[in-house]
């Protein structure tokens, strides 16, 4: 009788651990944060928490956590406990970028904890955390899409349509790439060669705004919005695993 | 409000004089009017009057006549989607998927109001309606179906609907977006705009520009449908395009999202989009299926999650944040099921048979669904996807093996038998749902 109440109280326990608590067991958020403890506030990820295509999944993260004076957001990443590589993309930021508003598409193997983990200048940490569900929509059931050529093609960028300088609004920017993970079976007892693009810089007249580095939990056709208050003398250079790039200037 | 309702169903009463009560009937209907549920078998209030909820409806009735059943909904006929876009191509008129609650109502004794219903309250088990009354209930059933998130693209939004309709609710919307097609000349551009996950019909808008493009290659041949996808994939992609490509040629351009298809932006007047990275294009017909949402009514009830759908018991289909308020069709989150008609009826017998159990004081057994979306290439070209689900582990899953899709290099002679099939799924589901003889 106590050892079953006492089994009781475990399971209890065990139930009552939520998700945001979790990361001490993921080693991608807690390696990152060292010793340090993250504030649980103030950043918010927006993601469907029933998913019926995994490859292509929207994400948004925000932030609006108190910063001391000349703090800034530096890093944020976005990392999936589930995933055979939990990287999914992650950003390097300035201080040209007014408000933290990310918007990107991402692949998610199966159900699983996504978490948005941020850092400060002065190397505060945020962190939030979502359980999602994938499932594959009955009728959804699709064909394998062909594996498109390899070579970054198609930059876009897109910018706000009445920008006024000073004034955040988003921009929003994609490449075509099939982003092949090589996690893929080829049929033939291996694996399709992995190919990623790794990398979007953006410059403004030659100072960094926003480095992007994309991972195997980038899903195809690397897409990022993200909010600036500069709207010219822009470039854009996405970088892929073999160090070829495509520039585009605005 | 409920007291100008008769206190007894005439088989409350049947049953009444059935066990030779009925001289108490006074004294019982004292009571009922202080609001115990005690003396009836349960009153269970249905909103909405289409696949979900006029199949729980008849079925709880089925399942025990005693129940009081009463199914609010505001349209006399209900027009049904599936098929809707044969309307589109000329095939059918609006009046062949056309459906009444005749058979609700005379056969299984369902009180059929309709009204639209305004507001719920889930404390005090009230739902009021648009025409003044008030229902109290013992269990609610919602099968609202979906409401349109008005201005979730830029411009559109309910007037705008006037201009570029959806026709994703079917009735006046089809019969607008039929005239556009017809006012188009030859060589103009048919354009639809398709949201991404989830949405009522995922095969749906592939049909669509199937049984469009079947009409305009009879009288417009030189024209184009441009589809601007907010998705990389669709279902049953691979069928639709060797379809497509087989009879109509290049005449459907499909852009993905990630070559910029997605829609941000609509000039209803102009009838031109423009897309996430600028791209403008220019319609002669334009139709917009937004992205959507919950009917409004499961707000109202609290029964909606922050994604704007119904998070439900996949057993029960009750919902999991407010008691006996069960909800069924395209309003829940049931994926891996389809936000389909087949679904929702299958649903809305599950629920039914949930509330009919519950009410006997047992409890409901695991349920197991089949779904099947048939899709028509052109009237005599069919092609579908099945699966059977099951519940594990609290959630529904799609059973491995069962199922799949037609088979991809099928002779003429089976796309024929499916779209035959088809037409039979359509007569059987309409009949099972609302009596409609056929
Ligand atoms: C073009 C197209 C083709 C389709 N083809 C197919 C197909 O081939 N096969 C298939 O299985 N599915 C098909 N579907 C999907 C199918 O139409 C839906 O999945 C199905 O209608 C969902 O049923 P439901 O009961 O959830 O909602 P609905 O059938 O839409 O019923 C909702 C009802 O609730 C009523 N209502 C809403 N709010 C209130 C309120 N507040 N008070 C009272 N009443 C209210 C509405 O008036 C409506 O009658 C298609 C859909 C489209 C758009």
């Amino acid at each position: 009788m106590r050892s079953l109440l006492l089994l009781g109280f475990i399971l209890t326990m065990t139930f009552s651990v939520n998700a945001s608590s979790d990361w001490r067991h993921f080693p991608a958020v807690a390696e990152r944060l060292g010793n340090q403890s993250p504030t649980e506030a103030g950043i918010d990820l927006n993601i469907p928490l029933v998913i019926d295509d995994g490859s292509s999944v929207n994400l948004k993260v925000s932030f609006n956590g108190s910063l001391a004076n000349e703090e800034y957001l530096s890093r944020l990443w976005i990392l999936a406990d589930k995933n055979p590589n939990p990287d999914v993309i992650d950003f390097e930021l300035s201080q040209a970028i007014p408000k933290v508003e990310l918007t990107t598409r991402i692949r998610l193997g199966e159900s699983q904890t996504v978490y948005a983990l941020a850092q400060s200048n002065q190397g505060n940490f945020w962190l939030t955390s979502k359980d999602v569900r994938v499932t594959v929509s009955g009728c959804l059931m699709g064909n394998e899409e062909p594996q498109a050529d390899i070579a970054m093609t198609q930059p876009r960028v897109a910018l706000p349509r009445n920008p006024t300088p000073g004034n955040a609004a988003e921009l929003r920017t994609m490449i075509n790439h099939p982003m092949e993970t090589g996690f893929r079976e080829d049929g033939q007892g291996g694996y399709i060669p992995q190919q990623l693009v790794k990398s979007l810089n953006v410059t403004q007249a030659g100072n960094p705004v926003i480095d992007i580095n994309f991972h195997t939990g980038t899903s195809a056709n690397p897409f990022v919005a993200f909010f600036t208050d500069q709207f010219s003398d822009l470039t854009f250079t996405w970088t892929d695993q073999h160090g070829a790039q495509v520039t585009e200037t605005r | 409000m409920s007291d100008r309702k008769p206190l007894f169903s005439s088989s409350r009463r049947q049953l009444l004089k059935g066990l030779g009560l009925a001289t108490l009937f006074p004294a019982i209907s004292a009571c009922t009017a202080t609001g115990t549920s005690q003396a009836s078998a349960g009153r269970v209030v249905v909103i909405g009057g289409g696949f979900g909820g006029a199949t729980a409806a008849k079925y709880i009735k089925r399942g025990n006549p005693a129940i009081d059943v009463t199914l609010v909904e505001p349209n006399k006929t209900f027009y049904t989607c599936p098929f809707s876009n044969l309307v589109l191509a000329g095939e059918r008129t609006l009046d062949s998927i056309g459906h009444s609650y005749d058979e609700l109502s005379q056969v299984y004794g369902v009180k059929v109001v309709h009204a639209l219903a305004q507001d719920i309250d889930p404390v005090a088990k009230r739902v009021s309606l648009s025409d003044g009354q008030t229902l109290q209930y013992d269990k609610l059933l919602l099968s609202p179906g979906i409401d349109m998130r008005w201005n979730a693209i830029e411009g559109y939004d309910e007037a705008a609907s006037a201009l570029a309709p959806h026709a994703w609710k079917a009735g006046p919307q089809t019969l607008l977006l039929r005239q556009q097609l017809e006012a188009m000349a030859d060589g103009d551009t048919f354009i639809m705009s398709v949201p991404g996950n989830p949405f009522r019909c995922p095969p749906g808008p592939y049909e669509r520009a199937s049984l469009v493009a079947h009409y305009l290659k009879t009288y417009k041949p030189r024209s184009k449908i441009l589809i601007l996808d907010g998705k990389d994939n669709f279902s049953k992609q691979g069928l639709f395009t060797a379809g497509w490509e087989a009879h109509y040629g290049d005449m459907i351009e499909w852009v993905s999202l990630s070559n910029d298809g997605r829609v941000v932006r609509v000039d209803a007047n102009r009838k031109e989009v423009e897309t996430e990275f600028g791209t403008r294009h220019q319609a002669a017909a334009l139709n917009v299926i937004p992205p959507q949402k919950a009917g409004f009514i499961a707000d109202r009830a609290g029964v909606t999650d922050a994604s704007g759908w119904v998070p439900v018991d996949p057993v029960t289909f009750e919902s999991t944040q407010q008691k006996d308020i069960y909800v069924v069709g395209d309003a829940t989150i049931a994926s891996p099921m389809p936000k389909s008609g087949f679904a929702a009826n299958a649903q809305g017998k599950v629920a039914a048979s949930a509330i009919v159990a519950s009410f006997a004081g047992i409890s409901p057994q695991d349920p197991i669904w089949a779904n099947t979306c048939y899709s028509l290439i052109n009237p005599d070209y069919g092609i579908s996807v099945a699966a059977v689900y099951r519940v594990q582990e609290n959630q529904i899953i799609s059973v491995e093996g069962a199922g799949g899709l037609s088979a991809s290099d099928a002779p003429d002679m089976i796309r024929r038998s499916e779209a035959a099939y088809a037409v039979g799924w359509y007569n059987a589901i309409s009949q099972d749902t609302w009596g409609t003889k056929l």
